[in-house]
């Protein structure tokens, strides 16, 4: 089968490989109609995301048609059309029974690597570094999916694929930071990065019940989309103080809750910003933060501070004394996506919302290196690349 | 002490297993160490090391290598130097009591995880035999024979077998599982699983602890870790494999997968 497969930093490709097997009894063979590139899947092509191995089938947002099913699946059967969570998750360990699957004990099969980095494991991760287990992804024709018994949501035919591919990843991932916030009647909620996870964060913002919602960003037609699509106010930062504009938009209060969708490689050009750049550069660094230091200043006495957007590593120079002072709540981590198809997959038919607004560039799954390129270097036009094999 | 002795039946035995079973075989643990410690252990380190690089290179000289490695390796596996003895030299030093030094030379993992079952579910699949290969990937096999002795071959450093038989010291339904090995075997190890019931429906804190004598004492453990054996890495995967199996019914594998370029 064709996949696309990670080289090396700054170099992926699509390749011939031999088609996925079933390895264990839970497992399914996906057969891919749609798959998208991530803004995540940036930060490994990007080098940012330690522990790839050349090959790396890359890809976490993808669904398709069930072709093979291992002893264990007793729910699917080929045909069956689904999407598949990217995060991987048993179903019967306490987390997920809690339904925090990305916090599942028994998915990662290099766990031991991820307890000495990180004290704890969270899920395995499809295409996402040996950090969380290596699985090969689905930016290919067919993927291995473990658990499939409990992670993939069944799709009924009549809803295309576009509008439903995106509960794989993007749109629970801004609805769980809107969720996050505990929004009650009459918030401002204000949302760094109008990418993709951003603008469901603002389109999940409103149907979680927020008065008004504020975008910040610097591309010019990510936050005209805020403005236009999603009825966000909109603050530049490259024109605009934040800290500033913000008081002033929320009569000096600060917003009720601030969402950080950027994560690790957040641009900027304050002095923070540049000092975080400079020590990534020679490597004194992992993460580059300055959206959250800004969410963490601006937000209002006794708000919540949501980080949907992925951080790895360490943090220099984090305000920790002002969110004290201000008695902030963090709400953060990899989406537990499982706790959310349901439910969304129903506001998707009763017409609430139609997550297929964020798609900006359609490609043959043999064009996704050109894909990642455009997305990489065009961030301001090009919002989502769809790929279909 | 005798580990069979009633009051100390439900007890767990620690480390002193090479001078429980010195004991038993009737032998003295005094041996003819002249080799001080820190010697023992860079000759042993230093030997394994030439070894492994001597048998690298395939050649005469790496023959030497390995050969003049595997004396010094022998060195510091038994703190017994033939040159020094015939030079009456003795750089051990004063030696400590049998009993401490076992304490010393054994080695003890603990690990413990919270599985979610109940206690008397974890302890079933414990006494099938056939189970234990299930999560303990050393193990090549297993039985249980009607007097209640377990006979175990398992996977030891550079392709070797290890093989040993065990009893069980105490088997309280649900609750603690402590065996040891007996004489004759190759490898002295002892050990327990406690299983204690977590708050209500948070399953079962499952401690397992496993005791052993290196075949070649300190130095043994070093050169096995050396040679990507590390024990202690082992008993926490293991644990592991045991909680996946109890809670999931498989062990989340990406062997065998495919990939791109060079990899496949």
């Amino acid at each position: 089968m064709k996949a696309l497969c990670w080289e090396g930093i700054g170099d992926v490709r699509v390749e011939t490989v031999p088609d996925p097997k079933i390895l264990n009894p839970r497992d399914a063979i996906i057969r891919i109609t749609a798959t998208a590139i991530c803004g995540s899947d940036l930060h490994i092509y990007d080098g940012y995301i330690p522990t790839m191995k050349q090959g790396d089938i890359l890809g976490h947002e993808f669904m398709g048609e069930v072709v093979e099913v291992g002893r264990g699946v007793k729910n699917l059967k080929p045909g069956d059309r689904v999407v598949v969570p990217f995060t991987i998750a048993c179903g019967h360990c306490s987390n997920c029974e809690r339904k925090e699957t990305s916090l599942c004990d028994n998915s990662n099969p290099n766990a031991g690597l991820a307890e000495n980095v990180y004290g704890f494991s969270g899920s395995g991760l499809f295409g996402f570094s040996h950090l969380f287990g290596g699985y090969a992804g689905g930016q290919a024709e067919y993927v291995r999916v473990p658990f499939a018994d409990v992670g993939p949501i069944k799709i009924p035919n009549g809803i295309e694929d576009e509008k439903v591919l995106f509960l794989s990843d993007i749109f629970p991932t801004g609805y769980m930071a809107a969720d996050n916030c505990n929004i009650q009647k009459g918030d401002v909620v204000a949302v760094w990065g109008c990418g993709p996870v951003g603008q469901f964060a603002i389109k999940s913002a409103f149907l979680l019940g927020a008065e008004r919602v504020i975008g910040i960003d610097h591309h010019p037609h990510r936050l005209a989309f805020a403005r236009d699509r999603n009825g966000a106010e909109i603050i530049n930062y490259e024109e605009t103080d934040v800290i500033q504009a913000l008081a002033a938009l929320t009569g000096g209060r600060g917003p009720d809750a601030c969402i950080d969708c950027v994560g690790l490689e957040s641009h900027g050009h304050s002095v923070d910003a540049l000092y975080d750049r400079a020590k990534a550069m020679v490597g004194l660094t992992s993460d580059r933060f300055h959206a959250l230091r800004e969410a963490i200043y601006a937000c209002r006495k006794g708000g919540t501070v949501s980080i949907p957007g992925v951080y790895g590593g360490l943090l220099d120079k984090f305000p920790l004394g002002s969110a004290f002072a201000k008695g902030l709540t963090f709400k953060m981590g990899q989406t537990h996506v499982q706790r959310y198809l349901q439910p969304l997959l129903e506001r998707i038919e009763r017409d609430e919302i139609d997550p297929s607004f964020v798609i900006t560039h359609r490609l043959k799954l043999d064009d996704a290196a050109e894909g990642y390129k455009t997305f990489y270097k065009q961030q301001d036009t090009c919002m989502k690349v769809v790929l279909k094999p | 002490m005798s580990m069979t002795s009633p009051e100390s039946r439900s007890s767990i035995p620690r480390v002193s297993l090479k001078a429980i079973r010195d004991i038993e075989n009737g032998r003295s643990t005094k041996s003819a160490i002249n080799v001080g410690n820190v010697e023992r252990w860079a000759s042993g380190v230093g030997g394994g090391l030439m070894v492994v690089q001597g048998l690298r290179r395939g050649n005469f000289s790496g023959l030497a290598l390995a050969v003049l490695g595997g004396a010094l390796a022998y060195r510091g596996f038994t703190g017994h130097c033939q040159a020094y003895q015939a030079l009456d030299i003795n750089t051990a030093g004063k030696r400590r009591s049998d009993e401490e030094e076992s304490i010393y030379k054994g080695v003890l993992i603990k690990h413990t995880c919270t599985i979610n079952r109940t206690p008397m579910e974890i302890y079933d699949y414990l006494q099938k035999p056939e189970n234990h290969q299930n999560f303990n990937v050393r193990v090549e096999s297993v039985t249980k024979s009607a007097d209640g002795k377990w006979h175990w071959a398992i996977k030891g450093p550079l392709g070797s077998t290890w093989r040993f038989d065990s009893e069980r010291i105490t088997d309280e339904p649900g609750r603690l599982i402590a065996w040891k090995s007996l004489p004759g075997g190759d490898v002295d190890n002892a050990g327990s699983i406690r299983l204690n019931s977590a708050f209500e429906g948070k399953g079962t804190e499952v401690t397992m602890e496993v005791s052993y004598e290196p075949p070649a004492g300190s130095v043994g453990v070093a050169i096995a870790k050396m040679l990507g054996h590390d024990p202690d890495a082992q008993i926490r995967e293991d644990l592991r494999r045991l909680k996946q199996l109890l809670e999931t019914g498989e062990v989340p594998t990406v062997q065998g997968q495919t990939a791109g370029h060079g990899r496949a």
